[in-house]
């Protein structure tokens, strides 16, 4: 997700203009370099400093950030080309992942030479892609302006918060916070339905719904909502900086959190590509990367940030969500909560 | 016709109307009355008021000063839209984007006649203008005659008590011209209808209007009928706007029996009746028109009630009906002499010098 | 030999320009046929866009907000144009003449940035009406039909005066004047005089504003909160965000005709009315 400007409909546009320019990786092919599609902004500044420049001085292999607004965005971008496009790795999100998959856009990881696999969870390293951090999403709201203390999910209901919450924009989020109020409501992935009834009892409390982390961001510190209902614990360390107003809530009874991962395309330097996953899934690089983004490392080994504790404490219970069978559902939700939601 | 206008004839009268636009006076203090069912032409030199004039009238133009009343009705106040004051104007302004017979029956409309009769008012109009024929035609596709006959139509159709025509025939080509100007005079008799024709054009106003209004700059030099303004134009510019006037200067000398006696030139004078008494020494002019003027080869020593003055033929210009002769009197000026047909002084020859002679009574003092 | 090529370089950056523009326009209607195999065809897209109500509501909600959003810029518009084209000084005229070039000059994201300032929660709006004591609750002035439409109206505004003062300077005052001594009121020469005479300026103001709004993007985006439905957003959040890129493209094929239609119909009443007038 991202700033919706002039900028991505060029690229929308090139990408479905599918203006077949002449094939330049051959020329590249030498100089190992490591193209990598991923966000901007923290993202990539994180990745820059923990992964990409110390691997460099590590291995003499450089690498370079091709930008994304969001993972679903690229999915359409390698689609339109048919995966003709030259860049080795993507940072996605694992809906749009296993999509490219399924579509043969992707290279198969040699899981094997991975090192460090061994000290990540079950299946966060299989060949079609790997876990490189997980992403808490929690509640936001502004101290100063909602009447009482968010604790629990359900507190998204109370008709005092009525029109002061921003929620996702249709299956914004991968589908997740969707996911979450049928698992708090007794269903599950495949079960939405009581998802869908619990959110029609937020619904006069919903007066905006957003369709990007930067939008969350500015509605809060602008003064629009009071209530972010569903955001990535990353927004609170940026809406930190705009008071101390605002806090982090990881509601009760458990939280979601999403994984992301990396990916290696078809056509990628698959030897580099390999090393650089090693060591992104590395112990230090980890932690860094971590304390950085403020998310939870993927990595076992790897301690968790003071910071993300505050927000995310110990004793949080954590809930995977079944992220393949959602992304097969992801459109027709983002059609219903359109229609029965929005 | 199969219906009559209910047109109740009214008169105009203006007083002491000023108006000023953008800090400059168009209209200098005008006064004038016209008579029920008289046609008036306002005549005058371009940007000399005529316009104004009419849209003053109208109403779209509000006066500085003065009052405008129709039919003893002061309208000063009144709005365009209900002083029942009809204009044709100057480019016609038909409305493009109705047909003839629409723009013929858009005042009809406006005043919710009932369309039994609209229906008659638009026939009649129509055939009484010729138009019959190009009712659905929209107005880019006339020629300017047939735009003008539609200007008229329409505004006559609304049953006017005045109607104001803008320089109705300056669009037309001059031979259309001629003929429509007897048509229009006939048009407007025969409706019968208080009318205020403008023009630059003293032919076109001599022959449609009953009298005529000469404007100088704001104001109204002279009002009469073709004649008296032919021969008693009280001012030069007067003189000079309706046809050619030879001048002498000179100084009075002794009125005996409402003539003057004026000196032009040493040991050469010439008599012209006054009706006011001018003192002796003033200095005066006198208007003698072309055609007033007969050759002789000699002075016929004092033939009582004419004036003689010696002049030598420059030139003479052949124009079919009549022929321009150009004199030079002994101080250098130029004298024109207009005779018609087969005259008999055309016989003479050029550098001829002969006496220009006219009676006493067709001299016009004119004050300097 | 040098010159003659000029005005055939001059052509060039135009001519590419529009040759990407159907190179993309082609692979738009290319996707929109996708049938998932990469090898056949077929409308399936166009079906569900059809057939699906919840679909269909983006396409009859942009075109009612449109449609709005037109009627009240030409309602608007038009006095303004009016004004500043018969009773402005040449001043006020130059002065207002320039506000509208600085609105197009203005970045319209920017534009639409503003008006948030303006009608947010906390915005200009609220603050005055909070400080007037008209109301202790601030009012939702966006995330809603309301905001979108001053958001479409606001940007289409300018286009609609500047194409309205043209026919409007070009108006003939004596026909108005005409009109009013043939005894028709003041509302009477401006509905049956001077509107008909503006009518081509009315047609491509009409046509621009209109075009523009059922085409717009960043102004549902922002001043809707996701609660006002318009196809660009469907077409971005499909293709985009769901990565389902057939049927976006397909939305954005209908989004096409109904904006090739709405040309067509527009022009070719233009035309009608001019043939009868002019030659
Ligand atoms: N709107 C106006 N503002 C300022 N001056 C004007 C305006 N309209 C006319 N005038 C001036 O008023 C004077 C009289 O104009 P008017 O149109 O009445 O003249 P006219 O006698 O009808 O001339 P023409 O024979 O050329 O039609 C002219 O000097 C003209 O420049
Ligand atoms: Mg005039």
């Amino acid at each position: 997700m991202g700033t919706f400007n002039r900028r991505d409909f060029m690229k929308l546009a090139a990408a479905c203009g599918a203006v077949g320019l002449a094939d330049t990786s051959s020329l590249m092919a030498q100089e190992k370099l490591l193209k990598i599609i991923a966000w901007g902004g923290s993202y990539g500044e994180a990745m820059r400093a923990n992964w990409m420049d110390p691997f460099a001085a590590q291995s003499g292999i450089t690498s370079e950030i091709q930008l994304q607004s969001s993972s679903m965005e690229t999915l359409a971008a390698l689609r339109a080309n048919k995966g003709r496009m030259d860049d080795d790795l993507w940072l996605s999100a694992i809906s749009p992942a296993t999509l490219a998959m399924r579509d043969g856009l992707l290279e198969p990881i040699p899981v094997d030479k991975l090192a460090n696999a061994a000290h990540l969870p079950e299946n966060m390293a299989n060949e079609n892609f790997v876990g490189v951090w997980n992403l808490p999403y929690g509640i936001i709201y502004n101290s100063e302006t909602t009447p009482f203390e968010i604790r629990e999910w359900t507190d998204l209901k109370d008709e005092r918060l009525k029109g002061k919450i921003g929620a996702p924009y249709g299956a914004n989020y991968n589908g997740l916070f969707i996911a979450l109020l049928a698992a708090l409501a007794g269903g599950d992935e495949k079960n939405v339905d009581p998802g869908f009834d619990l959110a029609r009892e937020m619904k006069p409390n919903f007066s905006v719904f957003t369709t990007s982390d930067a939008e969350q961001v500015r509605l809060m510190s602008s003064g629009e909502i009071d209530v972010i209902a569903f955001t990535p614990v990353s927004n609170y360390f940026s809406l930190r900086k705009a008071g101390p107003q605002f806090r982090f809530v990881s509601p009760k009874p458990f939280i979601p959190v999403s994984i992301n991962n990396i990916v290696m395309l078809k056509g990628a330097d698959v030897e580099a590509a390999t090393r650089f996953i090693d060591f992104a899934i590395g112990k230090v690089a980890q932690e860094g990367i971590a304390k950085q983004l403020g998310c939870l490392p993927i990595n076992t080994q790897a301690a968790v940030s003071p910071e993300l504790r505050e927000a995310v404490p110990a004793d949080t219970q954590f809930r995977y969500m079944d992220e393949p069978t959602i992304s097969t559902q992801l459109a027709a939700w983002n059609d219903r909560w359109q229609q029965e939601i929005q | 016709m199969t219906y009559s206008l209910n047109l109740e004839k009214r008169g105009v009268a203006l007083r002491g109307l000023t108006v000023d636009l953008q800090g400059k006076r168009i209209l200098d203090d005008v006064d004038l009355e016209i008579e029920p069912g008289e046609i008036v032409a306002l005549l005058g030199p371009s940007g000399c008021g005529k316009t104004t004039m009419l849209r003053a009238i109208a109403g779209l133009q509000p006066p500085l000063r003065g009052d405008i009343s129709v039919g003893g009705k002061i309208m000063t106040k009144v709005p365009p839209y209900q002083r029942n004051v009809g204009m044709v104007f100057q480019n016609y302004a038909l409305f493009p984007h109705m047909t003839v017979a629409d723009n013929v029956t858009f005042g009809l409309r406006m005043k919710n006649v009932a369309a039994a009769r609209r229906d008659a008012v638009q026939t009649a109009s129509l055939a009484m203008l010729e138009l019959t024929a190009l009712r659905d035609a929209y107005p880019a596709r006339l020629s300017g005659g047939q735009q003008q006959r539609v200007a008229i139509a329409r505004t006559i159709a609304t049953e006017p008590s005045v109607l104001l025509l803008d320089e109705p025939l300056s669009a037309l080509d001059k031979k259309l011209r001629e003929g429509m100007r007897i048509e229009l005079r006939a048009l407007l008799k025969k409706v019968g209808i208080t009318a205020i024709i403008v023009t630059h054009d003293q032919e076109e106003a001599l022959a449609i209007a009953d009298r005529i209004a000469v404007m100088d700059r704001g104001r109204i030099a002279q009002i009469g009928t073709g004649a008296e303004l032919y021969h008693k134009p009280n001012s030069r510019f007067v003189a000079d706007f309706i046809g050619y006037m030879n001048y002498f200067e000179g100084t009075v000398g002794i009125q005996t029996g409402g003539l003057l006696d004026i000196t032009i030139a040493p040991n050469l004078s010439i008599r012209a009746p006054s009706a006011q008494t001018i003192r002796e020494g003033e200095r005066v002019s006198v208007g003698v028109r072309p055609e007033a003027i007969r050759l002789a080869p000699q002075k016929q020593a004092s033939v009582p009630g004419i004036n003689a003055v010696p002049a030598q033929l420059v030139s003479k210009e052949f124009l079919g009906v009549v022929t321009y002769l150009r004199f030079e009197d002994d101080s250098g000026i130029e004298r024109m002499v207009i005779r018609s047909g087969e005259d008999h002084d055309l016989a003479v020859s050029d550098g001829a010098r002969c006496w220009l002679q006219w009676p006493e009574q067709a001299s016009i003092v004119i004050a300097a | 030999m040098r010159q003659r090529l000029v005005p055939y370089l001059l052509v060039v950056p135009s001519f590419i320009l529009i040759v990407t523009l159907l190179m993309g326009l082609s692979s738009v209607l290319g996707w929109s046929l996708d049938d998932g195999t990469g090898s056949g065809a077929t409308f399936a897209q166009y079906e569900s866009l059809v057939t699906n109500a919840s679909y269909r509501r983006f396409f009859t909600s942009s075109l009612w907000l449109a449609g709005v959003a037109t009627a009240v810029a030409l309602v608007l518009g038009f006095p303004a144009a009016y004004y500043m084209e018969t009773k402005a000084s040449p001043r006020q005229r130059k002065l207002i003449f320039a506000a509208l070039l600085a609105m197009f000059l203005s970045d319209y994201v920017l534009k639409m940035f503003g008006l948030v300032l303006i009608l947010g929660r906390t915005g200009l709006v609220n603050k005055l009406l909070l400080w007037l004591g008209v109301t202790d609750e601030p009012f939702r002035l966006m995330f809603n039909e309301f905001g979108v439409l001053v958001g479409l109206i606001s940007g289409i505004l300018p286009y609609m005066i500047l194409s309205l003062n043209g026919v409007i300077a070009r108006l003939d005052k004596r026909l108005q004047e005409a009109a009013a001594l043939l005894g028709a009121a003041p509302w009477q020469v401006f509905l049956l005089i001077t509107v008909p005479l503006c009518v081509p300026g009315i047609l491509a103001g009409t046509m621009l504003s209109f075009l523009l709004s059922l085409n717009s993007f960043v102004t549902p985006m922002l001043l809707g909160g996701g609660r006002v439905d318009m196809i660009a957003v469907f077409i971005f959040d499909q293709s985009i965000n769901l990565g389902n890129l057939p049927l976006g493209s397909a939305a954005a094929g209908i989004l096409f005709l109904i904006s090739a239609a709405a040309i067509l119909a527009l022009t070719v009443a233009g035309d009608r009315f001019h043939r009868r007038f002019q030659r």
